[in-house]
């Protein structure tokens, strides 16, 4: 990492995103203590995170997401939610306590007695965010708890860190993720992040401004191929490209670019795609997204 | 670029406020963690009944090998034994007790049980809380005592069956100070031994420093033929390894407590009774190879924090 300058201010929610390697997971890491940083300097609720990490570690709670992190597989989620308490200081009667309130939370009570082993990826993701609510810190750390969790169990976590822990009880948030939708959704601050850098950081308001004199044009269509993504890329007036083909056998997908020449990139799209029999089923222009932001940003 | 826009803020008197406190974890709950922990070690180790069963019958062979070489030595042997009560099987079968006790369960745990941290994920769980990381080692060694606590009885009975009684008045204050430190010792060797995990990447298979020490072991701390008949080079080894100690003490606090024969060279220097020459020599070992252990054991932790490779996920 190089070139990381943030602050986050008490009771913020604040989002780190950037695409997979961007070094989003590393930077939460320096700072929960479990990566030392080899040069400059990191506090967190006001305590170096090199010289009182003990202090650190008492001051958040960290959720990682997507893996097998952090549970003996041997053990049920209660068993291990409990010993997990125990480890952050609660007395047993208050890790029981702590531990039955938290599974009820993320809705997995009848899933308690049942060992991780047996639950799936999204239960799995949804027992570290309650191993995370076990004990109440003043600063909660996510890494991409969202992932392989379905939209309505996803829906729920983010409600429930954004209006209980965020807006409720007043806890910091730090989240990475790498869904634009998400952190323009919970963040009230963003920082983008790629290649270990810093690369913008502010209010959505804020980065969206940041590239205002861009429209983005969007295309619904039949018949898209990889070989656009080059072809579309070469012309005039392109700030940002993203070709997303959801169904491979028919081509079915959509285009999005970021232009300051809508009407004249418009134009010289429908040619390029016409001359590769795209059926195309919509165009839409629309003013600058947080996607756009961290298209343009990142590429 | 860097980071701007960024909102005007008082990050500097936040800092400076420190607010709210962390909560600290307290003594109490250092011992729930432990207790916790080596139940639920246990509670997880599905296979002991069979796995206990076999490892039983194979200490009642194992006896009942040594007792034949024993016969096959003749009488001689025994009266050569007359410092641990002149019967070669109680010799034999005490000092693999004893060795289950420090080396099979203080030992070797803390790597194995590193090791099985590491793979299954959770080094990050016991890094983000707050509670000390000895507590884990404590858990482990507890729930290896237990583990090991009906095997450690089956050397003994069978000993005692096959070779004959131990002391009508065993020096029971001894044998509990001389497991106490042979494990301090032990325990602070193994923490060692951990510390190659990262240093030498040392993360699956056979530890580094555990290969050394099990290869020594047998040849040169007397565990299984009297530690005089050694060549004087080997009992030099023999003399910096606690396990000498812990051996020798406790045999004769439990089979011959009152005999005053030598039987290592430094009970012919110090003047003192040869068990609790035996513990003075350990308790220095002990102490210095736990802080020698843990010292290590922090460097491997940081040096391995320092190069991302601490956790099986980056």
């Amino acid at each position: 990492m190089n070139g990381v300058d943030l602050d986050v201010k008490r009771g913020e929610f604040f989002g780190l995103l950037g695409p997979n390697g961007a070094g989003k997971t590393t930077l939460i890491k320096v700072l929960c203590g479990i990566i030392l940083p080899d040069g400059g300097e990191a506090f967190v609720n006001g305590y170096d995170v090199v010289r009182e990490r003990d202090k650190v570690k008492a001051s958040v709670s960290f959720v990682a997401g997507g893996r097998w992190i952090g549970f003996d597989y041997a053990l049920s989620m209660r068993e291990n939610l409990h010993l997990f308490g125990l480890l952050s200081g609660l007395s047993s009667t208050e890790a029981r306590a702590r531990t039955r309130e938290s599974l009820d939370l993320v809705g997995l009570t009848d899933k308690a007695d049942e060992r991780i082993e047996t639950l799936s990826s999204g239960m799995r993701q949804r027992a570290l965010v309650a191993r995370g609510l076990v004990v109440e810190t003043p600063i909660f750390f996510l890494d991409e708890p969202t992932v392989g969790i379905d939209p309505e169990g996803a829906h729920e976590i983010r409600r429930f860190i954004k209006e209980e822990l965020n807006e409720k009880k007043g806890q910091t948030v730090f989240l990475t993720t790498h869904y634009t939708d998400e952190a323009e959704m919970l963040c009230d601050r963003i920082a983008l992040i790629n290649k270990g850098k810093i690369v913008a950081c502010g209010t959505k308001e804020e980065l969206c401004e940041l590239i205002q004199r861009r429209e983005s044009i969007e295309v619904t269509a039949i018949g898209l191929v990889n070989a656009l993504e080059e072809k579309i890329r070469s012309l005039d007036h392109v700030d940002s490209l993203k070709l997303e083909i959801d169904e491979p056998v028919t081509g079915r997908g959509r285009i999005r670019v970021t232009t300051r020449e809508p009407e004249e990139l418009t134009q010289k799209l429908m040619t390029v795609l016409n001359s590769f029999n795209v059926k195309i089923l919509g165009v839409d222009t629309s003013k600058t997204r947080l996607e756009d932001v961290f298209l343009e940003f990142l590429s | 670029m860097s980071s701007s826009p960024k909102k005007d803020g008082d990050d500097a008197m936040e800092r400076i406020l420190r607010a709210p406190q962390p909560a600290a974890v307290g003594w109490r709950q250092l011992l729930e963690v432990i207790k916790c922990q080596a139940w639920f070690r246990l509670k997880s180790f599905y296979f002991w009944k069979l796995e206990l069963v076999l490892e039983l019958i194979g200490i009642s062979v194992n006896v009942l090998t040594f007792y034949f070489i024993s016969i096959l030595g003749g009488e001689a042997l025994n009266v050569s034994l007359q410092p641990y009560g002149e019967s070669y099987v109680a010799f034999y079968a005490v000092g693999m007790a004893i060795h289950y006790t420090i080396d099979t369960s203080g030992l070797r745990k803390p790597a194995k049980e590193f090791q099985r941290l590491y793979w299954k994920g959770e080094v990050e769980t016991w890094l983000v809380a707050p509670a000390p990381f000895w507590t884990f080692f404590i858990a482990s060694q507890v729930f290896g005592l237990i583990r090991m606590s009906l095997p450690i009885l089956g050397w003994l009975v069978f000993g005692i069956l096959l070779g004959g009684n131990i002391a009508p008045s065993p020096n029971i204050g001894m044998i509990i100070l001389l497991i106490l430190f042979g494990l301090v010792a032990t325990t602070g060797y193994g923490i060692l031994a951990t510390s190659t995990f990262y240093f030498l990447e040392a993360k699956t298979g056979e530890v580094p420093l555990l290969f050394v020490t099990n290869l020594l072991i047998y040849p040169v701390t007397g565990l299984v033929f009297p530690f005089m008949i050694l060549p004087r080079w080997l009992q030099v080894i023999g003399l910096t390894l606690p396990q000498t100690y812990v051996y020798d003490g406790f045999r004769r606090a439990l089979l011959n407590p009152n005999n005053y024969s030598p039987t290592l060279p430094i009970h012919n220097i110090l003047p003192f009774h040869p068990i609790l020459t035996d513990l003075l020599c350990t308790v220095p070992l002990s102490l210095l190879l736990l802080w020698f252990g843990w010292w290590a054991f922090k460097r491997s932790v940081n040096y391995a924090k320092r190069n991302g490779t601490l956790t099986r996920w980056v």
